[in-house]
């Protein structure tokens, strides 16, 4: 207890001295947002661990012993030395399929939050800063459409309308992978777009919009130079949330076969491989991968939690000290 | 102030090296410090300073309103002779609001907006009022607003946004009014949200309550005419420590801190001659900013020295009355004709 | 002043009958049933101010000054009437048009926190308006920035600071100069020291007034406080409930205003002296609101002069005895022999 709150005291007062020396290179609001976080035991932890795995997305195939596809000559061997979280059904290594599986797991959850995100952002922004409009309307209500479908049914839809399987456009080709993602994508989009909306509300009520507007801002400078930049903290929130939602979903259609297709690896297709050999006592096939799923969601979670703690102004007094000064005597100079 | 507590015997409040830290980036600041007040009876005392003075955190440590992380030391608080820092929390729930009341500045986010007024004017009278029925609760409602100028006939069950702020501001000093037993009204800005033709009505209105039933009153603002306005005794404040305590009439002909003298010169003429505005250098120091000696030192049109940058003055008695100043050039000077230079 | 002599008689700013009407929410039943309410904000104001001159706008709450500020800016869009900056009729330009216009008239705000960007630095603060008008380079820019915060007092260390590191005078001084920053020639100032202070107004205002000299700049200046505005102002208009009820010189309406409203305002404050204790008086009964206005003269219902005339119609505004313009039947006006 007494070493967290001092380790906490210790960042406050060194941002503090940052803003004492005049030049601090962004807004105390976030400088040394990563060192406050590593402050922390918990945010710490779950930093590492959510860092961990996009680490283990990219280099993991680097490490794999052999090919994951490779048919091997032992089935259903237990962990040993030799295959270290032992092998399937037709002898394939299982430390390889994990390691090319988390690569793809993690990538599609990503790519699916990273388009969420910009579409949500920029649907909700357009919606937000125009309130009560036709476009407004059209796109919330398009949100609406899209969070009535569970998202267990909306993924499958999607990627059936979309069709599987590798799309060639021209020189391009677009991986089953990226169709997945972009399905989860979709789904994730009225989140974003519900939390920029409310964020642009209120920040549209500020003066500095109407100062912006007063001398001639258009509408690109008011929207992306000023009230972008003042509604990226829920935001970077939410992804962090979204991340692991969108982990589920890619195991869950995964499992379901409607996802990522044999003979390709990812966290959810190794749960369905091993469907049918955990009766076998073929623990391990099961084992590994929830674990993964497990613990990465509780990574992106709790790291989100921690997020929203620092980024959120209610809980957390980053401004100045005339500000709180003027909170402690009210606004007594209104008159 | 070390008021001796007999000298007074109508004396209702006494405060007495109060002090109030906050935690601010980590570390604990002083907001209030060494802070003495004493209130008679029927007495109006105003508290005085800009914002960051620390006038407001005063109120709210009298009425124990500070929750940790801020700390509030005192060696007594004393209403009617009683020590509040000696009163159980539940005890304490029934004097505020019971003997020792608040009027806040903004009275439209005083009210809960979800309840109309009736019911949060009931709620106040079970919890202070409890000799009284409850089918008398109307009567007794319409009464008091009657009393502010209110007709409530028909309106009880009307919501806060129904009302307008000059209204809602009469109907927060009629709830705070309600305990029969109110010794004390602590008002905190009561007209500064207020326009001006409304200001004028809502202070002949605590004027009027503080003849009526002899209430003693602090009152806490930034505007020197409501003090002059309504103030029998004035406490002026600067950067959480008090500066001058005077009667009424002497602070505002024979100022003797040169702050107060400041702050009367910055009020602008009316009509205005067209004559350049004088003008305090600097600003209100920070929170957390260390002022070595007098904390106003570094505005100060009558800096005598080092001996300002680097001696905190003491608040000492200079006149009869109770009349103190902390300043430097008060020990200096022989008599008090001597620095009346540029007042008005 | 750099205003030549011929020009110096056409306005810089004229508004002609201008309305700024808001409807009301109001409940689903008045939705239902088609009656909409309706704010008059503004209801029917005309003024003009000249090259170089300072009005002062005065009113309470919900007299519709704010609304006035923004609509001749045209950020807030009128319900009719006529807007026209420096011949050019305001309330017709198209958006880019008008956006183009903007530089030559800016704004003060009331906030200085509010109204700035919290996550810009000062300098970034000032050259927005030149960013965006696309005047100069970056480096340009933030060189000029640097002059206009020298301009408004404040040294060049502030350049690299972020609201929340300087004092509300400060900032507000900021917000001065990025009003200045494109060199306008009509500012509108919108209770620009009412967040302040009372020790740093005095500041702020010795400032405004400075500028204007120096700059020869058009100002309408927005307060609640006639004291205020004193220092500053050559005319005052009087707003009360979205109508101008007396317009005139500053030592017209200061020294002998005419209006029952006027003067009640001026008598209402009180003073910093105690030994006047008790002398202000207030104008009975509440401030009605733009939504329910009384019928007639809307001040009827609180006017000490009131006539049973008053009830039913709303009275002209019209030259009176001293000089200056009045809506009120109880003051003679100025080509009437004797008292009505």
């Amino acid at each position: 207890m007494a070493l967290k709150t001092s380790r906490r005291n210790r960042a406050a007062a060194s941002s503090g001295a940052d803003s004492g020396a005049g030049t601090p290179a962004r807004p105390a609001a976030e400088a040394g947002l990563l060192r406050r976080l590593a402050g922390k035991r918990i945010s710490l932890l779950s930093l590492i661990g959510v860092v961990g795995f996009l680490l283990l997305a990219l280099v993991g195939p680097l490490l794999a012993p052999y090919d994951p596809a490779a048919l091997g000559k032992t089935s259903l061997a237990p962990p040993s030395a030799e295959h270290w979280m032992g092998t399937d059904e037709v002898g394939r290594d299982l430390f390889s399929r994990f390691l090319y599986g988390s690569r793809v797991s993690i990538l599609v959850g990503c790519l699916a939050v990273a388009a969420a995100l910009v579409l949500g952002a920029l649907l909700g922004m357009v919606a937000g800063y125009r309130s009560g409009s036709t476009a407004d309307g059209a796109i919330m209500r398009l949100m609406d459409v899209v969070l009535a479908f569970p998202l267990l049914v909306l993924v499958p839809v999607v990627t059936g309308v979309i069709g599987s399987r590798d799309i060639s456009i021209g020189p391009l080709e677009v991986g089953a992978e990226v169709q997945v993602a972009l399905a989860i994508g979709v789904a994730l989009v009225p989140t974003f777009a519900r939390i920029a909306r409310a964020s642009v509300l209120a920040e549209v009520r500020e003066d500095y919009v109407l100062a912006v507007r007063s001398f001639g801002g258009r509408r690109r400078d008011i929207l992306f130079r000023n009230i972008m930049p003042n509604i990226l903290a829920p935001l970077v929130v939410q992804t962090a949330f979204a991340l692991a939602m969108a982990i589920t979903v890619e195991a869950a259609v995964s499992f379901l076969g409607l996802g990522i297709q044999p003979p390709g690896a990812s966290w959810g297709t190794m749960l369905a491989d091993a469907r049918t050999s955990i009766p076998l006592g073929a623990w391990w096939l099961a084992v590994f991968p929830s674990a993964a799923i497990a613990l990465f969601i509780l990574a992106c979670n709790l790291l989100g939690d921690q997020l929203r703690d620092e980024l959120d102004p209610r809980t957390k007094s980053t401004g100045s000290s005339r500000r709180t000064e003027r909170a402690e005597s009210g606004s007594s100079n209104d008159g | 102030m070390t008021v001796e507590p007999a000298a007074y015997s109508d004396e209702v409040l006494s405060v007495r090296g109060l002090g109030t830290r906050y935690a601010f980036q980590g570390a604990s600041v002083p907001a209030v410090r060494d802070f003495s007040l004493s209130v008679r009876e029927g007495e109006i005392v105003g508290l005085v300073g800009e914002s960051g003075s620390g006038k407001s955190t005063v109120l709210k440590s009298i009425l124990g309103m500070l929750k940790p992380p801020a700390e509030v030391t005192s060696d007594g608080i004393f209403l009617d002779g009683r020590d509040l820092r000696e009163v159980s929390a539940k005890e304490m729930r029934r004097i505020r609001g019971g003997r020792l009341a608040m009027v806040f500045q903004d009275p439209i986010n005083s009210f809960n907006p979800a309840w109309t007024i009736g019911n949060q004017f009931r709620r106040v009278l079970s919890l202070h009022c409890p000799h009284l029925h409850r089918r008398d609760y109307d009567a007794e409602i319409l009464r008091l607003l009657n009393r502010v100028g209110i007709d409530g006939r028909g309106k009880l069950n009307s919501y806060p946004f129904e009302f307008s702020q000059g209204q809602l501001q009469r109907i927060m000093i009629a709830v705070a009014c309600a305990s029969p037993d109110l010794r004390v009204l602590l008002a905190d800005e009561p007209t500064t949200s207020l326009d001006v033709t409304i200001e004028a009505q809502v202070l002949e209105l605590l004027r009027d309550l503080r003849e009526e039933r002899g209430l003693a009153m602090v009152l806490v603002t930034h505007d020197l005419s409501v003090v002059a306005e309504m103030c029998d005794k004035v406490v002026v404040m600067y950067a959480g420590r008090v500066v001058e305590v005077a009667e009424v009439h002497d602070l505002f002909e024979r100022p003797q801190h040169p702050y107060t003298r400041q702050l009367l010169k910055a009020i602008p003429d009316f009509p205005h001659d067209g004559r350049r505005l004088y003008a305090m250098r600097g600003a209100v120091p920070r929170l957390d900013e260390e002022v070595p000696g007098c904390t106003f030192a570094p505005r100060c049109d009558a800096h005598l020295g080092d001996v300002c940058d680097e001696v905190p003055p003491v608040l000492r008695e200079i006149g009869p009355d109770g009349r103190r100043s902390a300043c430097h050039k008060a020990n200096h000077a022989t008599s008090l004709e001597e620095t009346d230079d540029g007042v008005r | 002043m750099t205003v030549s002599g011929s020009e110096s008689d056409v306005p810089v700013l004229s508004v002609r009958d201008l309305r700024t009407h808001f409807p009301m929410g109001g409940g689903l039943l008045s939705r239902l049933t088609g009656k909409r309410r309706v704010a008059h904000a503004l209801d029917g104001v005309t003024l003009d101010i000249r090259p170089g001159e300072t009005l002062a706008v005065i009113g309470e709450s919900g007299s519709g000054k704010s609304t006035l500020g923004r609509t001749v800016l045209r950020l807030q869009e009128p319900t009719s009437g006529t807007v026209s900056f420096r011949g050019d009729e305001l309330t017709r330009l198209r958006r880019e048009e008008l956006r183009r216009k903007r530089r030559h008239m800016q704004m003060i705000f009331q906030n200085p926190y509010s109204s700035v960007n919290r996550r810009n630095r000062l300098r970034d603060i000032i050259a927005e308006p030149m960013h965006v008008h696309g005047i100069g380079s970056a480096e340009s820019r933030g060189e000029r920035a640097i002059e206009l915060l020298e301009l408004v007092g404040l040294n060049s260390d502030f350049a690299r600071r972020y609201p929340h590191e300087v004092s509300g005078g400060q900032l507000q001084r900021v917000g001065i100069a990025r009003a200045l920053a494109t060199e306008p020639e009509f500012l509108v100032a919108d209770e620009p020291t009412a967040s302040l202070d009372v020790s740093v107004r005095a500041n702020t205002m010795n400032l405004l007034h400075d500028l204007k000299q120096q700059l020869g700049l058009t100002l309408m200046f927005i307060s609640h406080d006639l004291a205020v505005v004193s220092y500053v102002a050559d005319r005052i208009a009087v707003l009360y409930l979205g109508r101008i009820v007396e317009i005139g010189t500053k030592e017209e309406v200061e020294r002998a205003p005419q209006h029952p409203y006027t003067q009640a305002l001026l008598s209402a404050a009180p003073s910093p002296d105690p030994r006047r204790r008790g002398k202000a008086s207030a104008p009975l009964g509440e401030a009605p609101n733009a939504i329910d206005r009384p019928s007639g003269c809307h001040y009827h219902p609180r006017c000490p002069l009131a006539v049973p005339v008053c009830r039913e119609k709303y009275p002209v505004l019209e030259r009176k005895v001293n000089g200056q313009q009045v809506a009120c039947h109880a003051v003679p006006s100025a080509d009437a022999a004797s008292p009505a």
